[in-house]
């Protein structure tokens, strides 16, 4: 036997496996999940639910879930990466994480007010730090609003603010929908919330 | 109502034709056309007949990727087993023999499917629910079909090392992003070098004998077909086991190993594997298969849980009749016009060709990454005929990593 073959194969084992340990897995979109059982992929999106070790994402497009032990400093709202295997979870599919990553904490994205209602989807239920102006202030809530006043938000806040109206601030709170009565608002309810002074 | 069963019978025989080009093609599944029509046609509101034409063309592709197999030693993961065999046929003259066998098989498999639905169904699920008793085992049932290839060779410890070169290959390769133009797996450029470059190489004659045309007493063995009902089915209700798996299954519980008797089991398990993958969408509510997964996208699956086969299973079932019937008479006579042709060129400008064909589809479907598992996974096919030891022995690239998922 030509002792070439066996040895060039192993040779080109090794090599493959280089080419593996450097290699990223494919980065899919969340609904393109099903075409990856069994593959290791890498995902990206912004929390919109924690249970347990189980973490729900979106990407705009789709929401996917991702398994992942001891993630407790992932809030909802954060834009994270994941890393792992696409397996089954009951009757769907998750992504069994080997890494997670946080890209962006919710905390530290501060968007305007118009932008957070022309993209309210992709933020409703979750974390967000919104700047905006007083409008006015009530007992147990006070209105949030752009700097034309053309988009006004209730911000549900049991304690008093010291801020006076007009005054330019950020507001870390759950932005919430009621179907109620059709209406967006945010909610001052952990303690990693509040309402703070825009600084430049 | 009329109207309807002509569309039924139209769109399967459109899935036939489109699965009839997807088995010809090397490397190309029914999956990717699966995900083409979901992109293209996932808001036309024809749902069910695009899942008609799924299940047709899924069922028609197992019937026609023989043909490539057999005559180019191209394989997919269905067939790598059936390379060897089939070619060996093509050399003695009797390559339109190895495809009417298959065709046969494939037909008989489907019969047979039919005949063991209703007991498949109260078999996986209520009320004896095997499918738990055998998803819990499945480590321990793939180590047995695991040490049954190894154990059944001659040279045991040549049959190890072949068995872990192609496992650890298949651990390497698992995870690698190999997508080029359309996105694909490793797998097949590693089933391409294991089993298709080393059956054209080392493939003994010079010259290719004429064909023989006349394959009128064609008959398959109840038992064959029976054995790769069984493989296919109980493979095709667990996750990530293909239908390699149970190919690699049927082959390892028979001891007669004719070619013919290869082929012909090996086509029945192809074939019932995807008509079980079906059933399954329907039975235990899982998609094992990506044209299942596509199908569930379409329509709204709902269990099967009395005796009555439900909506649009039904259809669905349709559909594979029809398919298997037009695919049984393109596989013979797509299979005819190229054993008449194929003699024309001499042999070695046939292995040239086919060569040059896999590389091609390896290289459009998983680039340069693609190539170089190929050539890898050639040396090793190589290694494993170099040893004297059976080719099945290489479907460790697959057994390896499937064994190890279990227990990592």
């Amino acid at each position: 036997m030509r002792k070439i073959y066996p040895l060039l194969a192993v040779i080109g084992i090794i090599f493959l496996y280089f080419i593996s340990i450097f290699s990223e897995p494919t980065e899919i979109e969340l609904k393109d999940l099903w075409k990856y059982e069994g593959k290791e992929v890498v995902v990206e999106g912004i929390v919109k639910n924690k249970a347990g070790d189980v973490i729900e994402i979106s990407d705009g497009n789709a929401t996917g879930k991702i398994y992942c032990e001891g993630c407790d400093e992932i809030e909802y709202g954060d834009q994270i990466k994941a890393r792992g295997k696409v397996g089954e979870y009951g009757e769907e599919l998750i992504i069994y994480a080997e890494k997670v990553d946080i890209l962006e904490k919710w905390k530290e994205n501060a968007i305007s007010l118009p932008y957070l209602a022309e993209n309210y989807e992709k933020y409703v239920g979750m974390n967000v730090n919104v700047t905006g102006y007083i409008y006015s202030k009530y007992t147990g809530y006070f209105y949030l609003s752009d700097e034309y006043m053309d988009y006004k938000i209730r911000v549900y806040y049991n304690e008093t603010i010291p801020f006076e109206k007009y005054e330019r601030v950020c507001v870390k709170a759950l932005f919430f929908y009621n179907p109620k009565n059709c209406n967006f608002y945010l909610k001052i309810c952990q303690p990693f919330h509040g309402v703070e002074c825009y600084d430049d | 109502m009329m109207i309807d069963f002509i569309l039924i019978v139209s769109f399967a025989a459109a899935g036939a034709f489109i699965g009839a080009v997807t088995g010809i093609i090397p490397g190309l599944h029914t999956n990717n056309i699966a995900i083409l029509l979901l992109a293209i046609l996932s808001a036309a509101g024809i749902g069910i007949y695009l899942c008609i034409l799924i299940v047709a063309a899924a069922i028609s592709h197992t019937f026609l990727d023989i043909i490539p197999s057999t005559f180019i030693g191209a394989p997919e993961e269905d067939t790598a087993l059936l390379v060897l065999p089939a070619h060996s046929m093509v050399l003695q003259g009797r390559g339109y023999e190895a495809i009417c066998i298959s065709a046969l098989a494939s037909l008989a498999s489907v019969a047979v499917c039919f005949a063991l639905l209703l007991p498949f169904r109260f078999v996986m699920e209520e009320p004896i629910n095997f499918y738990e008793i055998i998803e819990k085992n499945m480590p321990w049932i793939l180590i047995c079909i695991s040490a049954i290839v190894i154990f059944t060779n001659e040279n045991i410890w040549k049959a190890i090392l072949i068995f872990l070169l192609a496992g650890i290959f298949g651990m390497v390769i698992i995870d690698l992003n190999t997508s080029f133009l359309i996105q694909s797996s490793p797998i097949f450029p590693a089933l391409a070098g294991l089993f298709g470059a080393p059956a054209l190489l080392y493939a003994e004659k010079k010259i290719l004998p004429e064909q023989n045309l006349e394959a009128e007493e064609i008959r398959v063995k109840k038992r064959d077909i029976g054995g790769g009902v069984m493989a296919g089915g109980i493979v095709a209700i667990l996750p990530g086991v293909s239908s390699a798996i149970a190919s690699t299954l049927a082959l390892a519980l028979k001891r007669e190993r004719s070619n013919e008797a290869i082929v012909a089991i090996l086509s029945a398990t192809n074939t019932a594997t995807n008509f079980f993958v079906l059933a399954s969408l329907f039975i235990i509510l899982k998609a094992r298969s990506g044209f299942a997964i596509v199908m569930r996208e379409f329509i709204n699956v709902e269990k099967w849980s009395g005796f009555l086969i439900p909506y649009p299973y039904n259809l669905l079932l349709i559909a594979v009749i029809v398919s298997s019937t037009i695919s049984y008479f393109l596989t013979k006579h797509i299979g005819k016009f190229v054993a008449k042709n194929i003699s024309r060129i001499s042999y070695r400008r046939l292995i040239r060709i086919s060569i040059s064909i896999i590389l091609i589809m390896v290289f459009l479907f998983t680039g340069f990454l693609g190539l170089l598992i190929f050539g890898v996974a050639s040396l090793i096919g190589i290694t494993c005929l170099e040893m004297k030891v059976r080719r099945s022995v290489c479907m460790g690239v697959l057994l390896v990593p499937l064994i190890l998922n279990y227990f990592l």
